[in-house]
């Protein structure tokens, strides 16, 4: 049901220099939580879609829309299945409402994810005292997920070759891969743990940081956006409607100057 | 038969990887040696099918490879990863699961690379030379006839790796073994070198030939090393003075008198 070589390709990131990566890690995590609040929170299809189109276009900006259709792509007949339960079980706006969050709330944290530098994010929690003990696993916790996904393509390719593993919409031997993946992640942590102990991670109560992230505009004008949109999505005013709203009132402006 | 007509391949819209390989295999061992990073292994990846080449054509035995289900009962690949390969959980269980789907039987290659000892042991437990011998040994006992190793001699010590070599060289009377290594300790054993740089072939033929080529491009401290291992005293001791053409003379004396 997930076609591995897309969701390994959708980590394969390189350090890019956008507004959107440069953004400071803090905001973008208090605005990437503003927003899934948003799209939880808000009933309307109208608000939901702006956010989807908002977080797109954050993607563009970030220059990893790439990466976000890979992930879609991989999951396509996941998203599949879950379309077809819902238009069964519910009424089509109702599903469309629902998928349209999933699709948003999905885009919206793997773009956080994608665009973060982990180090930068672990400093800012740092400065507000959210303890190491948390943010330590946590970093690494993110860390793993490329080279884990990367493990379980090569592994799945082995497999398949071995004819240990069918690949369709529900594979065969599916058992032996995830035995492997796991087998492998427990290795990888046995050995970052062994590493980061030999180099005393974790004994010193502060890190050292070699750089500070900056507080740019468009953290702050990204915050602001996010912000707009709960202020909407908790007072319940339903954009379509004001849109619509909007271009009626243009109209009568046109035509009050139009007229006199 | 393996053949690749002009492999093209790039990740994404990056820089080319490949450039235009060509290349026509028959039975035997024929390894890959190049720089980190000239393509080695996703040259392995593309006659797999687990990458789509940008341009060109890959054939195992006149089928054409457009993803990896029509490379399936046609090659094995065996990662730089060995643990990625077996299944286990003991040594005996992955071995018997492989015997299962191709048949066959296991003693002579057991025998071969001597692992006896290994048979009852958990694959976790092994090191990464164990894994790396145990992972070629199921490669071998898989009923197809390419068989493709990435980095096969990592972790293996000279009584491992001559054994491998060997079970290798047995199994290539109908078999193409195809290696990606970076390790001049093996090729000299081998029936077709090519050298990968820069996603191009330089060169490709004899090993003695290639590793010429290989000491002119500037790999000097790995042809030492080889030298090393083929225990030639009186060629280590004066390759400081020798000059690439001696070092020519020097290899394909020792491959004609061997």
């Amino acid at each position: 049901m997930l076609d591995l070589k897309s969701f390994a390709n959708a980590f394969m990131t390189e350090r890019k220099d956008t507004p959107l990566h440069r953004s400071h890690p803090l905001l973008k995590l208090i605005g990437t939580v503003l927003l899934f609040f948003v799209i939880a929170l808000s009933n309307d299809l109208g608000l939901i879609i702006t956010a989807l189109i908002y977080i797109t276009l954050e993607c563009f900006v970030g220059r990893i829309i790439r990466n976000i259709t890979s992930f879609i792509y991989s999951m396509r007949w996941f998203i599949f299945t879950i379309s077809l339960l819902l238009f069964i079980l519910y009424e089509p706006l109702r599903a469309i409402i629902i998928l349209a969050k999933i699709f948003a709330g999905t885009i919206t944290i793997f773009a956080f994810i994608l665009s973060t530098n982990y180090t930068d994010l672990m400093y800012s929690l740092e400065k507000i005292r959210v303890p190491q003990g948390i943010l330590l696993p946590t970093q690494l916790a993110l860390r793993t997920i490329p080279l884990l996904s990367k493990d379980a393509l090569e592994a799945s390719e082995a497999l398949v070759l071995r004819k240990e593993l069918r690949p369709s919409i529900f594979p065969r031997g599916i058992t032996s891969l995830l035995a492997l993946v796991v087998s492998m992640a427990i290795l990888r942590a046995e050995c970052l743990g062994e590493a980061l102990a030999a180099k005393y991670y974790g004994v010193a109560k502060k890190r050292t940081y070699l750089r500070r992230p900056k507080v740019t505009a468009y953290s702050i004008i990204q915050l602001a956006i996010k912000l707009i949109l709960l202020i909407i999505a908790i007072v319940g005013i339903e954009v379509v409607d004001y849109i619509y709203l909007i271009i009626d009132k243009i109209k009568d402006m046109q035509l009050f100057f139009k007229f006199g | 038969m393996l053949l690749l007509k002009d492999i093209w391949f790039r990740y994404g819209t990056g820089d080319w990887v490949l450039k235009g390989i060509s290349l026509s295999l028959g039975y035997g061992v024929h390894c890959i040696i190049g720089p980190n990073g000239s393509g080695k292994t996703t040259l392995i990846r593309i006659i797999a099918g687990a990458l789509k080449p940008s341009r060109g054509i890959v054939e195992i035995f006149g089928k054409k490879i457009r993803s990896i289900k029509d490379s399936v009962g046609l090659c094995i690949y065996v990662p730089s990863n060995p643990h990625m390969f077996l299944v286990g959980p003991r040594v005996r269980d992955d071995f018997d699961k492989i015997l299962r789907i191709s048949g066959g039987e296991s003693q002579s290659i057991i025998d071969g690379c001597g692992l006896h000892e290994l048979l009852d042991k958990r694959i976790i437990e092994l090191s990464e030379g164990q894994k790396r011998v145990v992972a070629i040994a199921s490669a071998l006992l898989m009923n197809t006839r390419l068989i493709l190793l990435d980095e096969p001699s990592v972790g293996l010590d000279k009584s491992f790796r001559t054994k491998m070599m060997n079970m290798l060289r047995i199994a290539s009377k109908d078999k193409i073994i195809f290696i990606a290594t970076n390790d001049l300790r093996i090729v000299y054993d081998v029936d077709t070198l090519i050298l990968l740089r820069n996603g191009k072939i330089e060169a490709a033929g004899a090993p003695a030939e290639v590793l010429y080529d290989y000491g002119r491009l500037g790999f000097r401290t790995q042809i030492i090393d080889f030298l090393r291992e083929i225990n030639n005293n009186s060629l280590y001791r004066f390759h400081k003075i020798i000059s690439p053409y001696d070092l020519y003379r020097a290899l394909r004396g020792y491959f004609c008198s061997t």
